[in-house]
């Protein structure tokens, strides 16, 4: 019978395994510095939960809800702050979602078009789809991170991707399947 | 474009920074370990004080609230009433509905007002529903309000937990903060009547300096059952910020006439072949309610009813 890990064997194996993957989710949806902090906010998190941090394959979702919440949680900050400065427009507000200008390489007006798109889905929706394209997460586990059946990913996805594609028509962005690298974008 | 290559598109989208692996800001263990240790003392302190604050993993939300929250929401969302509470026989200072605005007044205009009276929140109330503004109505409450919600069961709730993992698809997240809140339940609730048509929400008197008495009016809705009284509020408002709003709710029928709404689909059927019915309805008598349809069904309402 194995001994048990410690405490900070775990939370190394957590980090080692999961920090760059969560880092990167919250550089897709926060500036650089926030995105920083909202990684460490998540180790923070997981280290004074590590009690609650399931084992194996779930640790991974178990921290990309907590990511996602501590995502959430910076956008209703910078939400709060524009309210006070009476800045409020619902153009930003539906950027808001989308990682700003700084701290993203937009490689092309496309993708731009794109990330406009997505930013006028639902938020459930659009987070839905990020988290299948950009993290790359099973159906399952997307579902694990919203707290729902794989079934439903299912049919959510189908209904978000009908609407986002009819998003990209109306704004006529239309991509090749591959881009012939060295390509003009 | 199918959705396959949408997704796709989105995939070749991704706005990860390419150097997002180098050491701008990627913390070592080490020093990640070094930022645990210096939050330490407060962040076991806080724990202790506040455990909700921390964002909990998808699991521990207690159960109970999963039925009790959905079915808040849905009662608020279906809904409505006037009770008339709050009439009495000194009649304080009324304040009549507001009419549609001539022009649509902006976030900005709508807050810059300074602290206001109670009958000028609600004021402003009805402006930015009739707008559809509801960056507007979100900011009139104070971000620490509490909204309860007391039904005809007896059953009571404070809400201000997110819904998000419980009930994701319901309601929208309208201040889009990453959250599905109580907030989120009452401009919904203020959508729907919008969208139907409604041209002032609510009428309100001043009980005192920091209270509003309410009652829902929904003055040119399009499907409202004229039988049906409609829900009473309360409203707390201290330096012109609501800060609790308290929502009596009375049991009925469905608030609405399905016989209209189902005529008005088929009418949007019949005569606009160019929109999409799917993303107009949930079903042939529910209007979908979104930022996007909001104003879609308000207009195609006016020509609908024009047409008689």
């Amino acid at each position: 019978m194995g001994t048990a890990p410690s405490s900070d064997a775990r939370f190394r194996k957590l980090y080692e395994e999961h920090y760059a993957d969560i880092r990167s989710y919250c550089l897709r949806r926060l500036p650089v510095d926030a995105a920083n902090e909202a990684a460490a906010e998540v180790f923070i998190v997981a280290w004074r939960k590590l009690d609650k941090v399931p084992g194996g394959t779930p640790a991974r979702m178990w921290l990309f809800a907590v990511a996602r919440n501590v995502v959430g949680h910076q956008h209703r900050s910078r939400s709060q702050m524009k309210r006070l400065r009476s800045k409020l427009q619902q153009t930003a507000d539906r950027h808001a979602d989308v990682a700003p200008a700084e701290s993203v390489v937009i490689r092309r007006s496309q993708d731009r078009a794109v990330l406009d798109a997505l930013a006028r889905m639902k938020p459930d929706d659009r987070d839905l789809i990020r988290l299948k394209m950009w993290e790359e997460l099973s159906h399952a586990e997307i579902g694990q991170v919203f707290g729902i059946s794989a079934h439903a990913v299912d049919m959510r996805l189908q209904r978000a991707g009908k609407k986002l594609a009819r998003l990209l028509s109306a704004t006529k962005v239309v991509r090749p399947q591959t881009i012939p690298e060295g390509g003009e974008l | 474009m199918t959705h396959d290559q949408a997704f796709e598109a989105v995939r070749q989208a991704d706005p990860l920074p390419t150097d997002s692996a180098g050491p701008d800001g990627f913390l070592s263990l080490t020093a990640l370990l070094d930022r645990i240790d210096e939050r330490s003392t407060n962040v076991q302190t806080q724990e202790r004080i506040d455990g909700a604050t921390t964002p909990p993993p998808p699991s521990s939300r207690p159960r109970w609230l999963v039925p009790m929250l959905a079915g808040a929401a849905a009662v608020i969302a279906a809904i409505v009433f006037v009770a008339l509470v709050f009439t009495g026989n000194d009649e304080p200072d009324v304040i009549e509905p507001v009419p549609p605005p001539t022009t649509v007044a902006t976030s900005t205009t709508l807050l810059e007002a300074a602290v206001l009276s109670p009958l000028e929140v609600t004021g402003v109330y009805n402006e930015a529903v009739a707008a559809g503004d509801w960056t507007a109505l979100r900011a009139l409450y104070a971000d620490t309000a509490e909204f309860e919600v007391n039904s005809e069961t007896g059953e009571t709730f404070v809400e201000r937990v997110a819904l998000v993992d419980l009930v994701p698809q319901t309601p929208y997240d309208w201040d889009g903060d990453g959250l599905v809140d109580g907030f989120d339940a009452l401009i919904d609730d203020a959508a729907k009547v919008a969208a139907h048509g409604t041209t002032a929400f609510v009428s309100c008197s001043q009980l005192d300096a920091g209270t509003a008495a309410c009652q829902e009016v929904w003055e040119g809705h399009a499907f409202a059952r004229p039988e049906i009284p409609h829900n009473t509020w309360t409203l707390t408002i201290v330096d012109g910020v609501i800060t609790t709003h308290v929502l009596e709710v009375v049991r009925t029928d469905n608030p609405f006439d399905t016989d209209l709404t189902s005529q008005y689909n088929l009418w949007v059927s019949d005569n606009k072949p160019e929109l999409s019915i799917v993303e107009l309805f949930d079903d042939i008598i529910t209007l979908a309610i979104s930022p996007d349809t909001v104003p879609v069904h308000r207009e195609l309402i006016a020509e609908w009813q024009a047409e008689g």
